[in-house]
This record gives structure tokens, sequence and C-alpha cells, in this order.
């Protein structure tokens, strides 16, 4: 009797234990960064930025306020940025767009605010332009931190669906300036 | 009754023991992690009273102000914005003297600004590099109106840990 309940503990220890290795979360989940979601039109506010996305839209050509164009499939976001904490490394450094399998990181082309300083306080209204693969479609996620590096910060999402939006022939980039 | 007593008789050692070693464990780590973060920060904010200066390195530090800057000195300020320029001196002594920029804190919620360079004509300088001779930093800020109130925090090479906080009279 006693042999047999020795057997049964042993057996239950065994499986609790990869019942707890099985739920211990890998390092990429302890170190996930913390998911602001967005709305258009809302301002979103993070640990160390804030950001308000004004309008999303695909354009088949692009130009900005310098004279630079390009053609192609543009996704065309307008935002005011502004970082909460410090100005110290406040570079606008994580724009990118999550397509599901790849990552598509803003243009550094045209002139936006891919990478310019955020000010403390008072938010910098501008551009960004993204470049997208000829095949990316369905609904895609737009991703806005402070830093190139996410873990255990905070980043920004908006879901862009790109079938719902209308293909402008031609969408010119805000020049980057102080939000109103 | 008696067999209890006889217990806490036989185990009194152990429990003395016991006592003696659970409070210290806590203790023990306790203490490590404080000191891990101790050694971890090298630098220790140094308040500096309003017009009082500092001797940092063998060079007088301060005294510090922060003044409005003036509408037609060429700073862009938004709208809800205001130019704000902190000034200080910095006397070097028998050494050359090396300066970071400064930097505008709010107290309250230790929010910092890092400061702009000055527009085409602006006076002073904004940090400093081994020099020998009087410097009189000048570094414009563009903050929120509702912000404040400030310090600045002013870097200084030197062998201490010192990281002055310059209280000023807000402008």
């Amino acid at each position: 009797m006693k042999r047999a309940l020795s057997w049964v503990a042993g057996i239950a220890m065994v499986a609790l234990a990869a019942v707890v290795g099985q739920l211990a979360l890998t390092d990429a989940q302890q170190q996930a960064p913390f998911v602001v979601d967005a709305a258009l039109g809302e301002r979103a506010e993070g640990r160390t930025l804030a950001v308000t996305v004004r309008e999303v839209q695909l354009a088949e050509r692009v130009s900005d306020a310098d004279g630079w164009q390009a053609s192609g499939d543009w996704l065309v976001v307008d935002l005011d940025a502004e970082v909460l904490q410090t100005e110290t490394a406040s570079i606008l450094s994580l724009v990118e767009l999550d397509l599901g399998d790849r990552t598509v990181s803003a243009s550094e082309r045209p002139a936006s605010l891919e990478s310019t300083p955020l000010d403390l306080g008072l938010p910098r209204a501008g551009s960004l332009a993204f470049e997208l693969p000829a095949d990316a479609t369905g609904t895609v996620t737009l991703r806005i931190g402070r830093a190139a590096d996410e873990r255990l910060d905070s980043v920004v999402e908006l879901p862009v669906d790109l079938g719902a939006l209308e293909r402008a022939p031609h969408v010119e980039l805000e020049e980057s300036r102080w939000a109103a | 009754m008696g067999r209890m007593r006889a217990w806490w008789r036989r185990n009194a050692i152990p429990l003395v023991a016991l006592a003696l070693l659970v409070p210290l464990t806590a203790g023990a780590i306790g203490w490590q992690e404080w000191r891990t973060r101790f050694e971890g920060t090298h630098w220790r904010s140094t308040p500096v009273a309003a017009g009082a200066t500092i001797e940092l390195g063998g060079a007088a530090v301060g005294p510090a102000t922060l003044v409005e800057v003036p509408a037609d000195a060429g700073v862009e300020t938004p709208p809800g914005g205001r130019a704000l320029a902190a000034q200080v001196t910095v006397v070097p002594g028998d050494a050359p003297v090396t300066c970071a920029r400064p930097r505008l804190v709010e107290v309250s919620t230790g929010r910092s600004w890092e400061g702009d360079t000055g527009p085409f004509g602006w006076r002073g300088e904004s940090s400093c590099f081994d020099a020998t001779s009087p410097v009189l930093l000048n570094v414009p800020f563009v903050v929120p109106a509702d912000a404040g109130p400030f310090a600045i925090d002013l870097e200084i090479l030197h062998d201490g840990p010192e990281l002055p906080r310059f209280l000023v009279e807000q402008p």
C-alpha cells in the first residue's frame, strides 16, 4: 500500500513539474513590451511617449515639402507625438508596420517624423511614410515607440485595415511642425 | 504540557540560532540589493541654494539663474509654450574644467528638458571643455507654459559623485 502511494506521488510530481515547465514564460514573453491600444484620432499614452494618429491613407505617389517624391505602394500616417518624461534620447525610433510575417520600418527617404527628436510636453505634428510590399493586404499593425529596443517598454499599436482604405493618386507628407 | 516544555528546552540552541539567523538573512539580502543599487549610481544629486555657488574639482560653479527669453531673441516658441534660458557661471580654478550642457528639471515630477542650441547671435556657451577662463553657460529651453517650478542640473567633470541641482528663482 505504502509502496503504491509513493509511486503515485512521484508520478504526480513529475506531471506537475511538466505543467509548470509549460506554463513558465520564455525570455521573450517576460520582456515583451506593454501594448497601448490606439484609436484613430485619439491620444494614446505610453510610458515615455504620447501619440495621436490623425489620419492613415494609401497613396500611389508621395512627396514631401522639400520636393522629394516617389511612386509605389505607400501608406502615409499623419500624427502628433510628444515625450512624457525626458528629452534625453527622445528620438522617435520605433515606427514600424507589422504585416504579420514581415515588418516594414518607416521610410527614411522623405522628410518626416521618422527619427526626429520629440519634445517634452509640446507635441510635434508630421507624417510617416511606409513603403508597402506589393502583396501586403488585410489588417496590419502600426507600432510606435520611443526606442528601437522595445523590451519592457510601452508600444502604441493601431490596427490598420489596408482593404478598407481608398488609394489616393498622390499624397503630400506634412511638414514637421509644432502641433496646433 | 510537560512534554511540550521538554521539547522547547531540548531545542533551545537551534531555536535561538533560528531567531538570530532569520532576521540576519533578511537583512543581508536587503543590504546586498541596496548596495548593488548605490554602487550602480555613480552620482548623487546635490542641492545648491538659489544664488549660491558650489566648489567642484577646484572650479566655482554657480550662481545659476533661470530667465524668460525675450520674444525678439529668435527662439521659436509654439502656442502653449514659453522659452526660458538657464544661465550658469563656471569659474575654473587651477585646473581646466569640463562641463556638460545644463538640463532643466521640473522639481515636482522629475521631467527633464534637454535644451536647444541658441539662435544666431545667442550669447554664452552651451557646455565647456577644458575651459581655463570663466564661462557663462546660457542654454534656451522651450517648455509648456504650465510646467514648473524648475531646477537646473549641471554635470561637472570631477572626482566626486556630486551632481549639483541648482534651485532657482522662477521667472
